[in-house]
């Protein structure tokens, strides 16, 4: 094929950008033009000055960043969205997995409605629901205790707590990553197990041989748009959920900044905090899509 | 597919992996016992997956007044338009950002994700909405939120996956992008469809934020807002200490609590009636009638 | 060709899904919204309590609160408030908008700069519209149309008057409160089990440890709950003479924090000491009010700390579960020296009614409050009709205008006095004329229905009012006898405090929790008070003291 002049490659290209056109504008009108917001962040913001409140220049961040507790949120907040992010990619993906394994379709499809079923449910609901279920004479603590184990302080004890909020989110969770990689599992083309079945491979060679390799590409796309939100490790759970006594480990950025609770300085410090993720996320995410795309070939955007 | 023999694996399995999807619907289940228990057994404790001391008090505040209804058709009526246009834009955008031909492909798929990682905040998009005239209508419920970039990037990787071939046989046919969008892609969509739907669905019914800034009247308020308000604030009421008559005798077995779970009880009733019944749609269709990769 | 077609008829669908929405929806623009309303100014007449000639209308913006129970079709806009401020002044009073999360809507309207004649706000955004000249100075509206009653109030709560004040002119009137009776503490005690170990009221905090721990041995549970935001702490530390969360006056005449000081050190040091002997549950740390309360219904504990609003929540559901008999009393909190025990009391303003410096008749703003403060005050002396004020007072509908009211702090004082005189008479078996208790009379009949029939939702304003052992009982002794300690920070914080946040709470509130526990020392005490005064504090100390010594 001869190489087409920029020209007629528009020309013969003019239906898909007819296409982006409602989707451009739409995102161009509501979220570019309000990123002119994110200005407050350095300003001493009042509202009835708006965007024209003093210029302060960094002195929200530095104010941020010398608040004797500040970085221990950031280290907090990493220790439990990084684990929360591996084993949101993990369970999900065995789940789908060993669904997809299953015989009945029936069955499936019953199960795959159960597990959605936590998202429907709001953490405000669910953490009253686990701090009646983890409490030190909750059932869980029950089962512990007749299988002959101590007690676990899930929520009091610092050392726990940061393990008890990833795994419930897990929980909570999965059945979202689950319908995702669902969806891409039936997308597989069912005559590529039968050939391998034919040929006299496990089901275990099956899954890895087969599933696996061709949901890689689900996987990384999740994963690199998760990453997006590293340094949201979870306000609303880890809200409805914390106490003082834990607060060594499990006080993230947002629950801190949600805790200043400044009502004048509260959208400056917040634009402050916001564009301090979006600076951390947008590094990450970068960093990830390279080296997807470097070393694994994996193109995802 | 011919059939295979019943294994202990298969049994195991499914017994497996029921155990865990049991544990997935406790949550719910205790709320449903709550939400018909009697205040005074809620704050016991004594409240597990049964309802102790039935009792319909929360149902009947909650639905009581009609607003409920009213509520409930503003947000069908948002959902509705909301997610139709969610899925249009996303189908429009993401089948020709699936092109690697595309001039200017990367430019575009970076001037969409940007936006997840950016945002200007309340205070400025709230001023855009007013400034075009949309607050108090349902346009603000459906139009500030219209792209929904991360599961349009779902989209865009599952045509991707889809085999070339099928439309190369359109285009020998002379259809050109759109007839090739329209009659070949978007029937082989159905699963992605579904699934990014079920998103957006939820998305629209779960959001109570926006109907609470941009509604000036309560009777406009979509469900979960309207269910917000009823949050009761218990000291509020303390505060205002000349409360008597029949609302007193139904608060008085209706703690925030009991109320609380009737009233998320019935919020995710109506998403989750609809889910079983879009989930057939995640499991077939995709395969059929392509060529094989 | 064909091309055309398919985006014409693309772009066609498009066109009609956007044409139907908008005009079949079912939301509909109130005709106050955004559009602005434009109100003409209007000459009043002399008389304040006159009706002008022509229609006034004005525009406020409401909080929606969710104890309003609206009967038949009444609303935010038409209710028996707004048709009284129609007949008797012909003021028609509309809603820009309603919604119950007021300070987000109300940040965001300013930012609009889409403001109604007349609204509430808190001390901060005072003085945000103040300074951004977006509210009226009030002195000769306030001098020329305020009735009587309404600057009684400002006459006998000048200091708190003075917090709407700049540069000595009045810019928001104080909303106030039901007043400061109702901010003591008291030591709750089960009543069945006191009488059964045949306990006295204790006197000193030995015999409520006793009591406590007592009842712990006998009946099973611990002696004393608390809570992870130690809110029982916090009011047993009053017993040393403590004063957490507020601003006190010192030996040296200089004002400083409360919780910082070394009274809170000894009774940090006794409250760990109890801890160790596992006097306090051993779980509190993990447990939010609910969970507390939970095992007080449960009957896990016959002693607590607490405010009067004990016998609201959660003393109806405890009833239900454990009986009538187990009905909770209020003691006062024993003092270590025997000294009169001395409540801290914060500064409580309900918040700050201001005029848009727009509003063409600011004069019908304050007629309607006027009408407000009437009808708490003065409605039976005025010959009101008794059902006209309970139309204006059951369901809890003085919440409709929460944004247009003052309160006359006296209130619940004064309701205090007349009910306990009913419900005496009525217990000597004289007869009870209800119409003279005006808007009080369901406190009333909440009591008789507690004593007739056991009714659960009756116990709150007996224990409040009505029993010879009450909580306003109590609290009316502190207040006659002064017996209280009154914020020194009395109006808006310092914008070292507003900055720092909750920073500051929370460096006391992680350190005095790992003292109670044992994770350190008693002394640690004085690490934690370095740690708040280096984080703001001291600067904080300073400029309070600059403001309001």
């Amino acid at each position: 094929m001869k190489k087409k002049s920029f020209a007629e490659t528009i020309k013969s290209q003019w239906q898909y950008y007819a296409m982006l056109l409602p989707g451009v504008v739409i995102t161009f009108i509501f979220c570019y033009i309000p990123l002119y917001g994110v200005i407050i962040a350095f300003e001493d913001y009042n509202v009835s000055a708006g965007f024209s409140s003093p210029w302060v220049g960094l002195k929200n961040f530095t104010y941020l960043f010398s608040q004797p507790t500040f970085v221990r949120t950031i280290w907090n907040t990493l220790f439990i969205s990084v684990w929360k992010l591996a084993l949101g990619v993990v369970v999900p993906v065995t789940f789908a997995i060993l669904l997809n394994e299953m015989r009945s379709n029936k069955l499936k499809r019953f199960y795959q409605t159960l597990i959605y079923i936590p998202n429907f449910l709001s953490w405000i609901i669910m953490a009253g629901v686990l701090m009646d279920i983890l409490a030190s004479d909750g059932a869980i603590n029950m089962i512990l205790h007749s299988l002959g184990f101590e007690s676990v302080n899930f929520l009091g004890s610092a050392s726990v707590f940061p393990w008890t909020m990833i795994i419930s989110d897990i929980w909570k969770g999965f059945g979202y990553g689950t319908v995702v990689y669902l969806a891409a599992l039936t997308g597989i083309d069912p005559g590529l197990y039968e050939s391998a079945y034919m040929d006299g491979a496990t089901r275990w060679q099956q899954i890895v041989k087969i599933t696996i390799p061709l949901l890689m590409p689900t996987i990384i796309l999740m994963t690199i748009l998760s990453l997006g939100n590293v340094l949201n490790a979870g306000f609303d759970q880890i809200y409805n959920m914390y106490s003082p006594a834990v607060w060594e480990t499990g006080d993230i950025i947002d629950t801190y900044v949600y805790r200043l609770g400044i009502v004048q300085a509260q959208y400056a410090v917040g634009a402050a905090v916001g564009l301090f993720k979006s600076l951390i996320s947008a590094v990450l995410v970068i960093v990830s899509y390279v080296l997807a795309d470097k070393l694994a070939g994996y193109r995802i955007l | 597919m011919e059939k295979k023999k019943i294994t202990v694996f298969d049994i195991i399995l499914a017994v497996g992996l029921g155990v865990v999807c049991i544990t997935c619907i406790l949550p719910f289940i205790h709320l449903l016992a709550v939400s018909f228990s009697s205040s005074a057994a809620v704050s016991a404790g004594k409240v597990g997956f049964l309802p102790v001391e039935f009792t319909m008090a929360s149902y009947e505040y909650v639905i009581s007044g009609g607003r409920f209804l009213r509520a409930m058709t503003i947000s069908v009526e948002r959902v509705f338009w909301g997610t139709l246009l969610n899925l249009a834009l996303m189908v429009l955008t993401a089948y020709p950002l699936s092109k690697d031909e595309l001039l200017g492909r990367k430019f575009f798929v970076a001037f969409f994700f940007i936006t997840m990682l950016i945002g200007g905040g309340m205070i400025p998009t709230y001023l855009l909405v007013s400034k075009l005239g949309l607050k108090d209508t349902i346009w603000a419920l459906i139009l500030p939120g219209a792209m929904p970039v991360y599961n349009m990037i779902i989209l865009m990787n599952f045509v991707r996956g889809l085999p070339h071939e099928i439309e190369e046989a359109a285009w020998i046919d002379g259809a050109n992008a759109f007839q090739t969008l329209v009659l070949v892609i978007f029937p082989l969509l159905g699963p992605s469809l579904a699934t990014v739907g079920l998103f957006s669905m939820v998305n629209h019914w779960n959001d109570w934020f926006n109907g609470m800034i941009y509604m000036s009247e309560p009777l406009n308020y979509p469900l979960q807002t309207y269910l917000q308000t009823l949050l009761v604030d218990f000291e509020q009421l303390l505060q205002s200490s000349s409360s008597t008559g029949d609302i007193q005798a139904i608060l008085s077995k209706m703690s925030a609590r009991t109320g609380r779970a009737a009233q998320l009880f019935l919020g995710a009733l109506p998403i989750m009636m609809v889910y079983p019944f879009l989930q057939k749609y995640f499991t077939k269709g995709l395969t059929i009638g392509s060529v094989k990769g | 060709m064909r091309n055309v077609k398919w985006t014409a008829a693309i772009v066609l669908s498009i066109v009609m899904l956007l044409g139907i929405v908008g005009p079949f929806s079912l939301v509909k623009k109130p005709d106050t919204s955004s559009a602005g309303f434009i109100s003409e100014a209007v000459e009043p007449p002399e008389d304040i309590w006159a009706p002008y000639d022509e229609t006034v209308v004005i525009t406020t913006m409401v909080e929606e609160n969710s104890g309003t129970s609206f009967q038949g079709s009444d609303d935010y806009q038409n209710n028996p408030w707004y048709q009284a401020y129609k007949d008797r002044f012909n003021i028609d009073l509309r809603n820009k908008w309603v919604s119950n999360d007021y300070g987000t809507k109300l940040n965001l309207a300013i930012a609009d700069a889409d403001l109604a004649d007349v609204f509430y706000v808190d001390s901060s955004r005072l003085t945000t519209l103040y300074k951004a000249g977006l509210i009226m100075n009030l002195d000769d509206v306030f001098e020329r149309y305020a009735s009587d009653t309404l600057k009684s109030y400002w006459e006998e709560n000048k200091d708190t008057w003075e917090t709407g004040c700049f540069d000595g002119s009045l810019y928001g009137i104080p909303q106030m409160n039901y007043g400061i009776i109702d901010q003591f503490k008291y030591i709750w005690i089960r009543q069945d089990w006191m009488q059964e170990c045949g306990f006295d009221a204790p006197e000193t905090m030995d015999d409520v440890i006793e009591i406590a721990t007592t009842f712990a041995e006998k009946y099973g549970g611990y002696a004393l709950p608390d809570n992870q935001n130690l809110d029982i702490f916090f009011k047993v530390a009053l017993s040393w003479g403590a004063n957490p969360g507020i601003w006190v006056e010192q030996e040296d005449g200089t004002l400083g924090y409360g919780s910082i000081q070394p009274q809170m050190k000894e009774a940090l040091a006794q409250y760990a000491e109890w801890y160790k002997e596992g006097i306090i549950n051993s779980n509190f740390t993990t447990m939010d009010s609910d969970k507390m309360f939970q095992d007080m219904i449960n009957g896990n504990c016959g002693v607590i700390a607490f405010d009067h609003w004990f016998s609201y929540n959660p003393m109806p559901d405890l009833l239900t579960n454990l009986g009538p008999e187990a009905i909770f009393y209020p003691y006062e909190i024993p003092t270590q020296d025997g000294s009169p025990v001395k409540a801290g009391i914060p500064f409580n303003n309900g918040g700050y009614v201001v005029i848009s410096s727009q509003c063409k008749n600011p004069e019908a703003a304050m007629k309607i409050i006027n009408f407000f403060c009437y009808m708490m005050d003065d409605a039976v002396e005025g010959g009101e009709s008794t059902e006209f004020i309970y139309s204006l007072y059951d369901n809890n509908y003085p919440n409709i205008v929460r944004g247009t009211r003052v309160i006359n702090p006296m209130t619940d004082y004064n309701q205090y006095i007349q009910i306990k005189d009913a419900v005496d008479r009525y217990l000597a078996g004289e007869e009870v004329d209800t119409s003279e208790l005006g808007k009080n009379v369901s406190k009333f009949n909440s009591c008789v229905n507690w004593v007739e029939n056991q009714d659960v939702n009756g116990v709150g304003d007996w224990i409040q009012q009505g029993n010879d052992r009450s909580t306003y009982g109590i609290a009316k002794k502190y207040v006659d006898n002064e017996q209280y300690v009154k914020d020194a920070m009395w109006g808006a914080q310092t914008p070292t405090l507003q900055q720092a946040g909750s920073t500051l709470n929370d460096i006391l509130i992680e350190g005095f929790t790992k003292i109670i526990i044992g994770d350190q020392p008693v002394d640690y005490f004085d690490t934690i008070v370095e740690q708040w005064l280096t984080a703001g504090g001291s600067q904080a100390t300073a400029e309070v003291n600059e403001t309001y010594n």
